[in-house]
């Protein structure tokens, strides 16, 4: 289940590089694969996720990107690391994080003479997988995206920061997730 | 043609006597117009009133750790900072089992840059930080609590100007060391993110 999902990101983001036209100025495809650590609760239960991937895949038009994301990640309940948690509370079963969304990303502004250092925003809607649940949640994010020319297609990376929002009671759970990595496009 | 010859020789005489007697040379033609407008000089300091994003990712103690995003928005006066930040932690503990909460943190800091070293188009900041917030820590099960809390810190900041002579642009590597002090408790707060801006 692990390598498909991997295998998913993975060819995903190859997928990417199919558009054509030049970067900014008109519709173009663009991916990236990121590596990502991430704070996920879920309930009482407190897990954390690494480590992890991240990808995404879409289409730009000029500052607004059309994008689905994928994450995978090996999450552990934080309690295995309390020696006396865990003779109280025997830890949930580890296993994987897993996460589709289908959002946008804003780019609010672009620096550099050629426009190559991008700060955005994101949001988009997911569904998320763990070995405790699986739950709809909304996700934002922040961070910023460089990418050179080389040719016909651009090469850059990108740190960013993602907030996953899941409905629950008495408190919505709230996931932490940096991610860092590499993107390609056309 | 032997005329044309003979008064180019005396146009040559005539202006060869007036660089010997002194008189100044004409002057230089005019520029030709600009259609654009020349891009105004840099400011005499050129690291002076930066404005930058910051987002980064951190850890958070208190009784127990926590991971933390912050992202944060800084503008720089010569040496004086102001800095205002938006933080999210997930918090848990190992005294007591199933113990955790999400605390969210809003503060603003003043910052002076103690020490600085500039290096061509390179900035070495240390500042020193102090400020006040306020944070919603919202158990995994009970009710919320608010409180108020006052910062003190210190910023290790790296910060080049990515297009040299060209313009303003700044991406760099900057981290905080922040201890926040409530009513009831005291966190020691890490983060490094990459700031960028003009």
């Amino acid at each position: 289940m692990r390598l498909a999902a991997a295998l998913v990101c993975v060819a995903a983001t190859a997928r990417a590089d199919v558009a054509s036209g030049p970067s900014w100025s008109g519709p173009h495809g663009s991916g990236s694969l990121d590596f990502a650590v991430g704070a996920v609760p879920a309930g009482t239960v407190r897990g954390f996720a690494a480590p992890g991937g991240h990808a995404d895949v879409g289409v730009e038009l000029g500052r607004l990107r059309l994008q689905a994301t994928g994450d995978l990640a090996l999450w552990t309940d934080t309690a295995m690391d309390a020696p006396a948690a865990r003779s109280v509370a025997p830890p949930t079963a580890s296993g994987t994080f897993a996460r589709l969304g289908v959002g946008a990303r804003w780019t609010i502004a672009a620096l550099a003479h050629d426009r190559s250092m991008r700060i955005y925003v994101e949001g988009d809607l997911g569904r998320q997988w763990l070995p405790i649940a699986s739950r709809d949640d909304v996700g934002f994010g922040f961070g910023i995206a460089q990418a050179a020319r080389l040719g016909a297609t651009t090469l850059g990376g990108q740190f960013g920061i993602r907030v996953l929002v899941a409905p629950a009671a008495p408190h919505d759970d709230v996931s932490l997730f940096v991610v860092l990595g590499v993107g390609l496009g056309r | 043609m032997k005329a044309l010859v003979a008064v180019a020789m005396l146009a040559g005489a005539a202006r060869a006597d007036a660089l010997l007697a002194g008189d100044p040379p004409p002057p230089p033609p005019a520029p030709p117009p600009t259609i654009v407008a020349p891009r105004p000089p840099l400011a005499s300091d050129p690291f002076a009133d930066r404005l930058t994003l910051t987002p980064a990712v951190g850890a958070l103690f208190r009784s127990g750790d926590a991971m933390a995003v912050e992202a944060s928005v800084t503008r720089t006066f010569d040496r004086a900072e102001v800095a205002a930040s938006y933080s999210l932690a997930s918090w848990s503990t190992d005294r007591v089992p199933r113990v955790g909460a999400t605390i969210q943190r809003a503060g603003v800091e003043a910052r002076y840059q103690a020490l600085r070293k500039r290096v061509d188009d390179l900035t070495l900041d240390l500042c020193a930080a102090a400020g006040v917030g306020w944070e919603h820590v919202a158990p995994d099960a009970g009710s919320s609590v608010d409180l108020g809390d006052v910062s003190l810190g210190a910023v290790a900041r790296m910060l080049p100007n990515i297009e040299h002579d060209r313009d303003r642009v700044w991406f760099g590597m900057e981290a905080e060391l922040r201890v926040l002090i409530a009513r009831d408790d005291t966190t020691l707060m890490l983060v490094w993110g990459f700031p960028i801006g003009r």
